[in-house]
Order: structure tokens, then sequence, then C-alpha cells
């Protein structure tokens, strides 16, 4: 009983990083086609920022990253997306990947190379059915999953979350409807940013901080966004679950590099056989019929 | 049309120039540039193996250095194992092409997307890297396998010859040949493409495994010059590395991927030796300034500096002029057998059904045109017949084969034409450019109509810059120039005036007429189905309404009901 | 619509441009002289000349806190060995490149040290693959070659000396300690490359030569964030105490995520992790825990004490100096003193010297086997107090790993 209830624990654990990594990137990548290999590094940026603001409570602490995240997508965007988008997706990648290694010098330049660590601001572990987790683990997993609960809400029952979809889906079309495209394209990349930078700043306390602490966290969001067929929006949160469980599944029962190796080749296998992920209609709500 | 030669003199010159100055390096250089000349001449090979993939055929690969390493490793183990390195370096090709055959099937079928193959590639090196620091019976683990140096001089005449044959054998006989035509089509508009009778899936595998053979080569050779293959030459830095080459030097040119190489790699080591740790952050900025304000990298901007057209360079390396089909022997159609023919055609998409239960024969010479309202299912039914969709329910006979299973360009090499409601031709292309590209493909050269004609002398601009009546008369130069039997229309006339679509439909007519090509036709106006048609069908709610002569049809009230309403 | 231009000033263009590139491509390769016209084996007459040492560090990429501490500490010693009349009567001629932890990059500027600069010796590098790199190629040229790092690079040569502390001397004295205070069931964790397989497999043969047993084993690839399946597998299979082989930011995560979990509650917890350069980031987690150390900055002795002040003065900060720093300050002096001893820059004459030579310093007494070229040198047993304090509880024997290797 209890390795099962370990084992779906550390499962929510990693499904509610993933989820949030993986939405974010789930707007950036699977909307509007930009391969973004600097997705990590902004998780690294939310984690140093914890650790350069550490006498700040903690809630505003995570406020401030998301701010700060919003600031910095804005800025990517504005200043090295705008004209590449009609280049395609190799000027759009090696765009973001030139950001990703000035995101990494710099933090290099101003952290240096040792790794920090941030103090959880919820210590101590909780008694569930006989196993001892980890509280924060657990409150940081919920809100994740509660963020993105709100966001995929926000999206398709807010006014501002159709205008979005609807910019995403058919540009002109939509600045045809006096839809602001730009602002929303502007948008969507920050909130995406946002997240990145969100999710690296809950899971800060979890980590050794370092430049380079980004980089093993962008094949798993990756496979999540493509599992989850790109361009759909709720998407990303089923890939996140299989990567979670995919991941905690094959290291809890096999030695770690072999469950590495298999990790990989059960997505290339996967990929391999639904490179449109399963039509998942969870997110389609009938929609709301207002009076005539 | 005179065949102009595959190659010019003046390109062997030039060949011959860069090769004769590469030669000479040893005599100029003092040995640590010249051993990093190896070093960057082999990774221009290893980015000119990417190029073939990702900047000839438009397959992405974020991960082709797991290719390199599998060379690389492959002379390591050999020469580890004591055997010779060659040895090692062949198996490593081979196992890297059939990884990359494996890798194209699982990622560049008919639903995937461009960025399925990103995602893929990117799984694999690191499944390389995982691998090789895992297996460390055969590949020492993250220590890596030593490789013997031959000496300075030998490395790099070893290194150059292999270069400069394999870079020349790759142009000759694939990117001047079909393959290269091929590559181009798939790039440019793979529909188009597969309407010319291109096997567009199995074109993009062959580039990718080609170039992941390519990559291999680059790292059998690059072995002995590294000294010591581990984990990371087959990992995701590298790969981004040969990203980052082709980005610099600009994809689709054999010099731009060198080029790119020797400049970041050598730009690399001054600038770190120039300031030092901040030379990655310089570079960084460099690098995002150079995608920024030039996308098309190196080559791109000499290019625009040389004012070289873009059209033509649109046209890479290959050889498109007057190029000769490869002749293909017709099937004869079964006797008695229609040209096309549909039983039971149903279509829905989930619940909503577009075509319930069509039955058509299409006899062989026929001009046929289908009318009704909109929404009716035209340009389904003809996608259904044309391959671009798959019916529901229901069969496809092409010459009287079942054709239901086939995909589009083998109806296509059946003898079916398509052309679309909106024009697709290759449009970075000039419209000379764009007949050569369809006559390379024929199934049956034909001359063309003198009304069409002009186009042939079309090489001053691109086809994006004609108006869109004329490129819908290029798109149907194009289709008629490679020769069907079975000539699809949609909407031929959209856009055009009315004195315009009188001379097309009259055009067609003679077309049909003297090649005894059928012609299955959407239309709405009437004057052109008068003129065109041999027979009438009426499609409305997904159902044939009536059949016959323009003139019974128009009389009837069903047909009238269906186009304007139930109230008249 | 373009205007065709004529085919001959294309062409015109076309060749300029060329020839405009082919030149800049000469000029940036610094033509001087040509490969043929030098001869890597001949030597300018090595009387008159100084000695020239060559450095290669990972200065920039992933390792570049390690490189620029090595880099650190060698050009201190040469300072001080300067300072102190040279070697063979003149200044040491110091010449520092940078590999940037990739193979193929130490394999270019190793021959470029031996061919271009033609050094006397070379020290360097940090990882394992780029060890073996450059020192292939110093073995082949016959110039002798030093690492400072710890754990045993899997190359030997009659020129080879390696200062780094072998596995068996950062586990042998540990184990039997850990094992009397904690008990003899261990859990081993590791990452996932050369070093810590290398590390366990020795640590085990001297747990099972304590009388102990190892209850798991794990290596987890470099960079792993989540800790989780591992720490559950050690839980299960409830260790005494860990030992951990665990590298930069890992070590971080493993050790944090693993006292989070609870796991490190009443047991024994050491390894690579608890170096002092992870002091200040796990804090309380390494409170009272104890480790054995090349080199710790807080050992007291005069020696120490002159080498930590001249080492702040000249680069400032208050982060530990690290044993790479201070291996490297020892192994310039040492080289020096042999060089010196053979009164001669020929290979044969020095390597001579380094498998007799003793040498009193921040290692202890320093000196090499003979027939294995392992190193000698003492460790230093210490306890982690409040504040990232490493008290030095004592200084070990010189342990002699007589593991045997060929060096011939």
């Amino acid at each position: 009983m209890e390795p099962l209830v370990l084992f779906l624990l550390s499962v929510f654990s990693a499904f509610g990083f993933y989820a949030l990594l993986a939405w974010g990137l789930g707007l950036i990548f699977g909307q509007l086609g930009v391969v973004n290999v600097a997705h990590g590094d902004m998780a690294m940026v939310g984690a140093f920022l914890m650790f350069a603001l550490a006498d700040v409570p903690f809630l505003l602490r995570l406020l401030i990253a998301a701010v700060a995240g919003l600031a910095l997508g804005i800025l990517i965007e504005r200043l090295l997306l705008r004209g590449l988008y009609k280049h395609g997706m190799l000027a759009t990648l090696l765009a973001m990947w030139g950001a990703a290694i000035v995101l990494r010098q710099t933090a290099e330049a101003i952290f240096g190379p040792t790794p920090a660590t941030v103090p959880p601001p919820v210590a101590g572990t909780v008694e569930i059915l006989g196993v001892s987790y980890p509280s924060y683990r657990l409150i940081s997993a919920s809100v994740a999953l509660l963020i993105v609960g709100v966001l995929v809400l926000v999206m398709y029952r807010t006014d501002l979350g159709l205008r979005l979809r609807a910019s995403i889906d058919n540009r002109q079309m939509a600045a045809g409807f006096g839809i602001p495209t730009g602002l929303m394209i502007t948008g969507t990349f920050a909130v995406g940013t946002a997240l990145a930078v969100l999710a690296g700043a809950l899971q800060s306390p979890m980590l050794g901080i370092t430049p380079q602490v980004g980089l093993s966290f962008l094949a798993p969001t990756f496979f999540a966004v493509l599992l989850g067929r790109p361009g759909s929006l709720g998407g990303p949160i089923f890939g996140a679950f299989v990567v979670a469980v995919l991941d905690i599944g094959l290291r809890t029962l096999l030695p770690e590099a072999v469950a590495n190796l298999c990790f990989f080749i059960a997505l290339i296998v996967l990929i391999a056989l639904q490179p449109q992920g399963p039509n998942w209609r969870f997110t389609i709500w009938k929609p709301q019929r207002r009076a005539a | 049309m005179q065949r102009a030669p595959r190659l010019r003199p003046r390109r062997a010159i030039w060949f011959g120039a860069v090769a004769a100055l590469l030669a000479l390096a040893p005599f100029a250089l003092p040995p640590y540039p010249l051993a990093l000349l190896t070093l960057t001449l082999v990774y221009g090979l290893f980015a000119f193996g990417l190029d073939i993939s990702w900047g000839r055929a438009g397959v992405v690969s974020i991960g082709h250095a797991a290719f390199f390493g599998l060379g690389a490793y492959g002379w390591a183990v050999a020469g580890r194992a004591g055997l010779p390195g060659e040895l090692g370096g062949v198996v490593g090709v081979l196992l890297a092409v059939a990884v990359a055959v494996v890798v194209g099937f699982a990622g560049l079928g008919r639903r995937a997307s461009a960025s399925t193959m990103a995602i893929l590639t990117l799984a694999v090196t690191l499944l390389f890297e995982q691998l090789a620091r895992t297996w460390s019976d055969v590949t020492n683990g993250s220590n890596g396998i030593v490789v013997r140096s031959r000496g300075l001089i030998p490395d790099y005449y070893v290194t150059l010859l292999v270069v400069l044959v394999v870079v020349a054998v790759v142009w000759w006989f694939v990117l001047r040949g079909r393959a290269g035509r091929r590559y181009l089509a798939v790039h440019l508009n793979p529909d188009r493409a597969a309407h010319l009778g291109i096997d567009v899936r199995a074109t993009r595998i062959s580039s990718f495994a080609i170039s992941a053979g390519v990559a291999a080569l680059a790292g059998a050779v690059a072995a002995p010059v590294m000294g010591l293959v581990s984990p990371t030459a087959g990992g995701i830095i590298m790969s981004t590395q040969v990203l980052v080459w082709l980005a610099v030097g600009g994809r689709g040119s054999i010099i731009g991927a060198f080029a790119g190489a020797i400049l970041v790699t050598m730009g690399q080591q001054y600038l770190g030796e120039a300031i030092g740790s901040w030379y990655l952050l310089v570079l960084g900025i460099v690098f995002v300034i150079v995608v920024r304000f030039a996308p098309g990298g190196l080559a791109g901007l000499v290019r625009s500096l040389l004012r070289r057209p873009a059209h033509s360079a649109a046209a890479q390396d290959a050889h498109l002029v007057a190029a000769p089909p490869r002749r293909r022997p017709k099937a004869e159609p079964a006797p008695g057998a229609s040209a096309v023919e549909v039983a039971g055609i149903r279509k829905h998409y989930g619940a909503t059904s577009v075509l319930d239960g069509i039955d058509l024969r299409v006899p062989v010479g026929e001009s046929l045109c289908i009318i009704g309202p909109n929404g009716a299912g035209k340009t389904t039914l003809l996608n259904i017949v044309a391959g671009d969709i798959d019916a529901t329910s229901g069969r496809v006979l092409v010459a009287g084969v079942d054709a239901t299973k086939w995909r589009i360009h083998r109806r296509a090499r059946a003898g079916i034409g398509k052309v679309f409601q909106i024009p697709s031709v290759f449009t970075e292309l000039s419209p000379a450019d764009n007949l050569a590209l369809a006559r390379s493909e024929a199934l049956e050269p034909r001359p063309l109509p003198p009304a069409l004609a002009r186009f042939e002398q079309d090489t001053g601009r691109a086809a994006s810059a004609l108006p869109l009546a004329d490129r819908r008369s290029l798109e149907l130069a194009m289709v008629l120039a490679w020769g069907p039997d079975i000539v699809i229309l949609d909407e031929p006339a959209a856009g055009l005036s009315h004195e315009e679509s009188v001379a097309l439909a009259r055009l067609l007519r003679a077309v049909a007429s003297e090649t005894g090509a059928t012609l299955i036709v959407i239309e709405h106006d009437m004057e052109i189905v008068r003129e065109l048609a041999d027979r009438v069908v009426v499609l409305a709610d997904g159902r044939f309404l009536a059949e016959g002569r323009l003139d019974e049809i128009a009389a009837r009230e069903d047909v009238k009901r269906a186009y304007l309403g139930a109230a008249t | 619509m373009e205007t065709a231009t004529p085919r001959r000033m294309m062409r015109r263009r076309s060749l300029i441009a060329t020839a405009a590139v082919a030149a800049a491509t000469l000029t940036l390769t610094a033509c001087a002289g040509g490969s043929f016209a030098q001869d890597p084996s001949g030597e300018a007459s090595s009387e008159s000349r100084a000695f020239r040492l060559g450095i290669i560090a990972p200065t920039t990429g992933v390792a570049s806190l390690e490189g620029n501490s090595l880099v650190a500490g060698a050009e201190l010693a040469v300072e001080a060995v300067n300072a102190d009349g040279g070697v063979l009567g003149q200044d040491i001629e110091l010449i520092v490149v940078d590999d940037k932890s990739d193979a193929a990059t130490s394999t270019q500027v190793a021959q470029q040290l031996v061919r271009q600069n033609e050094v006397d010796y070379i020290l360097g590098t940090i990882a394992g693959d780029t060890s073996v790199a450059a020192g292939s190629v110093a073995a082949e040229a016959g110039v002798p070659f030093s690492t400072v790092v710890n754990g045993t690079v899997e190359f030997c040569s009659p020129h080879f000396w390696p200062f780094g502390a072998s596995e068996l001397m950062m586990v042998q004295d540990l184990v039997p300690l850990m094992i009397e205070e904690y008990g003899p069931r261990v859990g081993l964790v590791g990452n996932d490359y050369i070093f810590p397989h290398t590390y366990h497999a020795v640590a085990t043969e001297q747990i099972l030569a304590a009388g102990g047993e190892v209850v798991a084993e794990e290596y987890s690839p470099l960079g792993t964030s989540d800790w989780q399946p591992v720490i559950g597998k050690l839980q299960a299979a409830d260790p005494d105490w860990i030992l951990n082989a665990v590298v930069g930011g890992d070590a971080v995560s493993f050790m944090t995520q693993a006292s989070q979990f609870g796991l490190l509650d009443g047991r024994g917890v050491t390894g690579t992790a608890s170096q002092q350069e992870f002091a200040p980031a796990l804090g309380a987690i390494l409170e009272g825990r104890k480790t054995a150390l090349q080199y710790s900055d807080q050992t007291p002795g005069a020696e120490n004490e002159a080498f930590v002040a001249a080492y702040r003065a000249a680069y400032g900060g208050t982060d530990s100096i690290s044993a790479i720093a201070a291996t490297a300050y020892e192994a310039v002096r040492f080289i020096a003193a042999a060089v010196n001893a053979a009164d001669s820059l020929e290979a044969e004459a020095i390597s001579a010297q380094m498998s007799q030579l003793k040498l009193d310093g921040l290692l202890g007494e320093l000196g090499f086997r003979a027939d294995n070229h392992y190193v000698q040198s003492n460790m230093v047993l210490v306890e982690i107090g409040e504040g990232g304090v490493y008290r030095s509880l004592e200084v070990l024997d010189v342990i002699d790993d007589a593991t045997p290797r060929s060096c011939a």
C-alpha cells in the first residue's frame, strides 16, 4: 500500500510541475509555433529570482516572479520574435536559442556557477496513509494545477480568452474584427513565459539552482506538449500527466539509467504512434447561450 | 527543347579553385590553425549533411548530432576492438541511415506536423547521449574512446579529400538529379508536388536518410581529428551547434554550410582568447542579431549583395532547365472501364454529413461538369477522387483499378492531374522553372497550347509576382504539360472576367479534344458549363440530384429549388 | 519586377566577392610559416630558455568554476616560485588555454601547446574525457602531463603524474569511520558517469572489508532535478548511512530533497556533496557531518594560512578556496622543484625526479609512487560545524594506493 501511495503522491508532485511548464510551452509552441528552447531557462530565471529576493515573503516573491516573467516575455517577443514569424520554425528556434544563451550567461555573471538553494515556506512532512511526504511538494503541485485550471477557465469561459483563441487561430480574421492581434500574440507569449518563470519559482525550494538547471526541464516539457497534440489547449495537461507517470513509474521500478533510456524510447514510440495526440474533447464546453 | 548540360564549366572551375586553395593550406598555415581548419572542414561536412534534409527538403532535425555520433563511435569502437576504423565508420553510416529511415517513417507520416520531427529528433539525440554514457562496455562511458590521429598533415589531406569527394558526389547525383528536384518541390509546395506524382513521404524520408548518412560520414572522419569520441559528440549540445552553423552560414547552399561552420568555430576560438568568459554572452547576442536581421545567414547576405534575384536562388542547386522526365510505361486502362468511377462514397466529419452516397461513372474522354449550390460537397468529392481526403466509406476506381487506398501521388501517377481552387504553384520559383519542374515529373510530355506558351520564357520573376488569373493559367499550363489523362478542375474560372472565362473554357475544350483527356470540372458560371460540358451533374446536400445536358437540368424544378431555396 | 543584371557583371561581382572571402579566410587563419615548416620533434636549444608551463583549463563552459580555480591556484604558485628564484634561474613562462570542457577542443589546444608553444609541461584539465584527450596528445608528444582533479583518470603514460586524490584515498579511512559511527548498512548514490561508478566500486571494496554491506546503489543522470524515486528506493532499503558521489547542482538538489523527505534523519551521510563549495547552499543539512578532503582552507597551520591570505589578497572573495586551487598550487610548486632537481627541461629527467621527490605543503607530504604513478598525500578528516566551518579533526596518514596500473 505504501509504495502505491508514495508513487501516486510523487506522480502528483511531478504532474503539477510539468503541467505548469507544459501549459506555458503549449501556448508558445503549440499555439504560436515557436520552438521555445529557452523555456527551461525561463524556469531557471524564476528560481534565481526566488533566491535573489530571499528576504521578501514567499508569496510576494511568487507574485514578483510572475510579473517579472510577463515583462521578460514581452521583452523577448517584441525585440526578438516580432519580425521572425514569417521566416519559419528554424528562425524562431535559433532566436530562442540565442535568448537562452544570453539568459544563462547573465545568470552566471550575476550569481556565479555555485549552486544556490531557497528555503521552503512550509517545512516538514505530512502523513498520508502511512507515508511521510514533504508538505511543500504537495502544496506547490496543488498551486501549480490551480493556476493551470484557472487559466484554462479564462481561455474558455471569458471574452478575453475567446479573443485570444481567435487571434491565434486566424490572425487576419481576428484583426478584421478589431481584435488587436499583435497585442494578443505578445500577450500569449508573455503568459507562457510567466508560467515558466512561476514554475521555476514554485519548484525552487527543491532545486539546486545553477544557470544550467533549466536544461533538464526542456525534454520532458516538449514531450508533454507533443503528446497532448500541439495546438490544443487542454492537450499539454494530458501530456504532462503521461510524462509524469512515465517518469516516476519507470524510475520507481527500474534502475535510474535504464529508466532514463526506457523513458526516451517510450516517448519516441508514443510520438510515432500518435503524432497528433488523442482527440481530446475535454476542454470543449457547450457555448454559453446568451439571451437573444 | 534543348537539354542544358548538368554541369557548366564555370562551376567546375570554381570547385577546382577551392580544392586547390584548400590543398595548399598546409603550406601557408601554422599547425594549430591547420588543425582547427581540419576540424572545421569536418564540421562543415556535418552541416552540409543537415542542410540536405533541412535546407533543401524542409525536414526538421534538431538532434542531428546523433548520426554524427554514430559515425564517430563506429570508427572509435572499431579502433578499440582492433579493427580498421574505416570498417567501423561504414557500419556507423549504415546504422545512421537505418535509424533515420525508422525515425522518418515515425515522424513524417501524413498526420504528422513539423513539430513532430523536431521533438522526435530531440528525443533521438538525448537517447543517443544517454546510451553512449550507460553502455560503457562498448563506449567506455563518459570518458570516451581515444582515437589515434594519423598526424596533422595526413589527417588534413584525408579529411579534405573525403569532404571534396562527398560534396561532389552528393551534389552531382543527388542535388543535381531527380532527387534534388523532388526535394525542392516537396519543400516549396508539398501539395502540388504530390499532385505531380511525387511521393512526398518517401522523398522526405530519403532526404533525411541521405542527410543522416552524410552526417555519420562526417562523424567517422572526425574521430581521428577530435582525438577522443565521447557521448557529447552525439548529444544535444553538438546538435544545437550544427544548427547555429547552418543559421549563420545560410541554408540551401553548400558554401553556406561550410562558411557557417568555419566562421562560428574560428570565431568562438579567437573571441574566447580575446575576451575570456564573456565570449559566450557576446556570442549569444551576436547570434540573436544574426538571426533577427539576416535570417538567410551569410549566404543570404552575399546573395543580396550580389543582387542575385530571389527566385533563382530559390531553386538552390536543383537542375531545372528542361529536365527530362523518366519515361514510365503507362498502363492501358482496361477496355470498357471508365476513366474515373466512384461507388457509394460517403463522407462525414463527426456528426456532419457532407456526402451521402455518391455513385458516378465518367467515361474516358468525357468532359463532365459538376454544379450545385454552395456547401453541396462538390470540392469534397473531387478531393476524395484526387486523394486529398479519405472517404468515410465507398470506393474510388481510376482506369478500372481500385484506387481507394492509394495516396495522392499514386493516383496522380495513374493519370489524374488537379487544378486547385486556389492556384497551387511553386511561388518562389519563376514560371519557367515551374514548368520545367512539372515537365520533369511528366507522365507524358506534351506541348503547351499557344495561349499558355508565354510562361516558358518567363524567367525574370517569381511566380508570386503574377496576378491571380495568370497564376491560375500557370497552374493549368503546368498540369497540361505534365500530361494527365484525367484533369480535375475546381472552379477554374473563379476570379476571372467573363471574356477570360470563355477563353479558358474554349482552351479546355480544345485540349480535351486534342489529347482525349477526361475533364471533371466544378463550375458556377453557366456560360462555361454550356461551352465545356458533355454532361452535367447536379450535387446538392451531399447527393446527386440530376444529370444530363445543361438545358434539361436548368429547367428542372428540384434543381432550381436546390439553388435558390424553397420559396421561389 | 527585377531587371535582369547582365551576366558578366554578376560574374565579376561573384569573383570579387569570392576573392575577398578567400583573402579574409587566409588572414583569419594567421599565415606565418605554415605547418610543413614546423618540426614538432625538433627543439630549440633547451639550455638557455625558460621553463614553459602550459595550462589547459575550462575557463568557459560547464566546468568554468573548477577551471578558473585551477588557473587561480596555478598562477599564484607561479608568482611564488618566480619570487623564489624561478626554475633553472629563470621565471616560469605560463601559457593558459581554454578547452571549454570539450574533448575535441582539448585535443586541439593540447596540440597547440605542444607544437606551437613547445611547452615543457602540461597541467590540466577538469573533466575525465578532456583529461584523457589532452593526456593522449601529451603522451604521444613525449611531454609530461599532470591533472589536479580528484578521481582516477583512465589513462597513464611514462610522463603522467596526477596530483588529484584517487578514489581509494577518498574513502579508505572514511568508510570504517562511518561504519563504526552509524552502522554496517550503506546506501550508495551517484551521478551516472565514470567517476561515481569508480568511486563506489572502490568504496564497496572498503565497505565489505570493514564488515559492512551495500543495501542500495543508484546512479542518476547528470541534471536530475527530481530525486524522489531514488530517495524512495533508499528509504525502502533503510541504510545506516549514505555515501554520495553527486556533483554540481545535483549535489545540492539531492541533499535538499533527501533532507525534506526525512531520509537523513538519524542517518549518516558523506561524500562529494559534503565538499566546501556546497556548504553555503546546504547549511544546516551538513552540520555535524564528517568527510575526508584532500584540502580544506580551514586546516590550521602557518603554510595554509599564508596561502589563504595570499589567495584572498590576489583574488578577493569570501567563498571557500577549493581543493582544485590548492592542488594546482602545490602541483606547480612540485613540478618546479622537480625541474630544478633535474636541472634539465628533458621529459625523462623531469619524470625521474617526479617519481622520487617529496614535498611538504598544503597537501601534507606530497609524493608519487614510481610504479603506478598514484599520488601520495595526506587526506584531512573534517567535521562541518555551524555556519559552514570545516573543522579539521585529524590529518590522516598518507594512504598508499597500490592499485596496479601500467604507466609504460
